[in-house]
């Protein structure tokens, strides 16, 4: 689903203010029954983790990860895929990240055969994973929590994107340990 | 100040913002699997080629936007910005393989203006539109499940003088469709 852009720059408002502890105050609020509904009064026991899943690194680590500064990166889709752009200053480099609980690694084998990308089989903190190769763009998938992958496409070369991609799967897989 | 009054009044609006919203959460880890447990053997739908097949050209037609760029071209989709940047327009084709649609599918009912049932090519989903306090209903995106697979393609326009957002949408979704291999 596309990221509300005002969503995004009202996130960085209060990031830079420094309030972050008092947002989720205020989301807890009233505003929150309004806006869902009664059609929706399930959804929270259904999917516990709705409109949390682009949190498992937060985006300024991965803006730091992909050498940007934490202020320049913008959320551009959330979901079982999120998608995030991030200003290195070599260029802009645009972020994806999927989490396909039903999904298995070997079913994204198949993919990346299928698109043909370059795919090498690897270990990422001990965790059988694969890298994808496609142009300056590199993509990691991993065996964790049915199947977990980062692409890092960067719009100029000279970006070591594998390197990221690679990077952000360390910290993931910390983070879910 | 005006715009961030509205800011802040759309952040407080927001059913739920994901940036803030796990600090107070003792559940389950913030982007942790929330339904069937891994393993499950999930039945995959079709394969299909990069960004549905649709091609740069093609997203420009319908979406009468010049300038667009695809930026992340990858195994899950392709995403075209205008000059490549994020200020501006925004369309998406994103193949989800063994992710529950309905999932996404709540994710737009707690966020958009209304969200339908839609059928293209005897395969069903989800049409979901979104509306601009200005510009109207400006984005809307469609979901087109396969299995325990499903794709989404998302349209959003950011200036006045644009086509129907979900006349461009279902063209998109229909070509992919019919581009399954």
């Amino acid at each position: 689903m596309r990221a509300r852009r005002v969503l995004a720059g009202a996130a960085v408002v209060v990031a830079a203010a420094g309030v972050v502890t008092g947002c989720s105050k205020v989301v807890d609020g009233t505003a929150a029954r309004e806006g869902a509904g009664p059609r929706n009064n399930d959804s929270q026991q259904t999917y516990p983790n709705l409109l949390k899943e682009c949190d498992v690194l937060t985006a300024d680590v991965i803006a730091k990860t992909v050498g940007a500064d934490p202020a320049d990166i913008q959320s551009t889709f959330v979901g079982a895929v999120c998608r995030w752009q991030a200003a290195n200053p070599g260029g802009l480099v645009d972020i994806t990240r999927f989490w396909f609980e039903q999904g298995s690694l070997d079913n994204e084998k198949k993919v990346a055969a299928a698109l043909n990308y370059q795919v090498e089989t690897k270990n990422i903190a001990g965790v059988p994973s694969i890298l994808m190769h496609s142009g300056d763009a590199c993509g990691v998938a991993s065996d964790a929590g049915g199947v977990v992958g980062w692409w890092v496409n960067p719009q100029a070369p000279g970006i070591d994107a594998c390197g990221m991609a690679t990077k952000l799967m360390e910290l993931t897989l910390a983070t879910s340990s | 100040m005006v715009r961030m009054a509205g800011a802040i009044a759309a952040l407080a609006g927001m059913s739920a913002l994901a940036a803030c919203s796990s600090s107070d959460s003792p559940g389950p880890q913030p982007g942790a699997p929330s339904a069937p447990a891994p393993g499950a053997d999930a039945k995959h739908g079709p394969m299909f080629p990069e960004c549905g097949g649709v091609s740069d050209q093609t997203v420009q037609q319908l979406t009468q936007v010049s300038g667009l760029v695809n930026t992340a071209k990858n195994s899950v989709g392709c995403q075209w910005l205008v000059n490549g940047g994020i200020v501006g327009p925004s369309f998406s084709f994103t193949w989800f393989r063994g992710s529950p649609i309905g999932r996404e599918r709540k994710t737009e009912e707690l966020s958009r203006t209304r969200v339908d049932d839609i059928n293209i090519d005897g395969h069903s989903g989800f049409v979901a539109v979104g509306t601009d306090p200005t510009l109207g209903d400006n984005l809307c995106e469609v979901g087109i499940q396969f299995d325990d697979d499903f794709i989404e393609w998302s349209v959003s326009f950011a200036q006045q003088g644009f086509p129907p957002p979900c006349d461009v949408a279902k063209q998109l979704a229909t070509q992919s469709i019919r581009n399954v291999k």
